[in-house]
């Protein structure tokens, strides 16, 4: 049965125009990279969207594969669901994902320069991904009531 | 019998940073979770907000999952407001288990707050058992 799992590349950008250099490996058990999604997820704050803060490139199976060429923007208001693109990428066991972020931010206001307005942030890049997996499910037999409670750590 | 039925889940967050594991059990009477949709009470608390979700013993997410993914805004048609999942996730009295850590986001006149985990049960048969 094919399940599908979402890894997760997280990039912070602390100064203006930095390029992220990305080199990420995937667990082994992935076979194929079916869609993705990258967004801002922390640091900027604005009242408006902005169309684009950065570039992405990201490349499969250490560096074979060029697959995401992608404009990064800043959403301001919760609207859609993110929606993943797709992907077909079969993916080569123990093989990195790389790539770079490039920071394009420009300062809004005429007279201030990028670098003084600049404040760090982050980007994530959601990559959903398949297994191929031949295991059985493992039912709990346990009875788990609705309940909360704060974690300890 | 319904064939679709929204579950819904309450984790109570006290206080900034929290980070909270909730457990429940979907109803029995419905075989595959459709779909999952977070509701949280406002944007300030969902920039950075994690969730990481366990269904029947299968890793669905990571705890670095952000809840943004799950959740949209009010403008959004109720039938597309919900995260559908890709493969068969059996629902049938499964554990579901997580953990919810909120963002530490500044106003503090938002704690306490509730979020909701909604799951879509629905009756589909599994296209592998059934084909």
């Amino acid at each position: 049965m094919t399940k599908i799992r979402y890894n997760i590349i997280q990039l912070d950008v602390t100064e203006a125009g930095q390029v992220v250099e990305i080199r990420h490996r995937l667990p082994s058990n992935y076979g194929r990279c079916n869609g993705y999604v990258a967004r801002h997820i922390k640091g900027i704050s604005s009242e408006l969207d902005i169309p684009e803060i950065g570039l992405l490139a990201v490349e499969f199976n250490s560096r074979k594969q060029l697959f995401i060429n992608d404009l990064i923007g800043y959403e301001a208001q919760v609207e859609q669901l993110p929606e993943y693109r797709e992907l077909n990428i079969p993916l080569e066991s123990g093989q990195l994902v790389t790539g770079y972020y490039l920071d394009t931010q420009k300062s809004p206001y005429p007279f201030v320069d990028v670098k003084e307005w600049f404040r760090p942030y982050s980007i994530a890049i959601y990559l959903r991904c398949e297994i191929q997996n031949n295991e059985q499910h493992v039912r709990s037999s346990s009875i788990h009531s609705t309940t909360t409670e704060a974690a300890k750590d | 019998m319904k064939n679709h039925k929204f579950q819904q889940i309450r984790i109570r967050i006290n206080a900034p940073g929290d980070s909270v594991r909730f457990a429940a059990e979907t109803d029995k009477l419905y075989a595959k979770v459709r779909g999952v949709f977070a509701s949280v009470p406002s944007d300030q608390v969902l920039v950075g907000a994690t969730m990481g979700l366990k269904i029947n013993g299968q890793d669905v997410f990571d705890d670095a999952h952000e809840v943004r993914m799950l959740t949209c805004g009010n403008q959004v048609a109720p039938n597309n407001k919900f995260f559908r999942f890709e493969e068969h996730i059996e629902a049938a009295g499964s554990a579901v288990e997580g953990r919810y850590t909120d963002p530490r986001p500044v106003n503090l006149a938002l704690y306490p707050y509730d979020v909701k985990l909604y799951l879509w049960l629905v009756n589909e048969t599994h296209p592998e058992k059934n084909p």
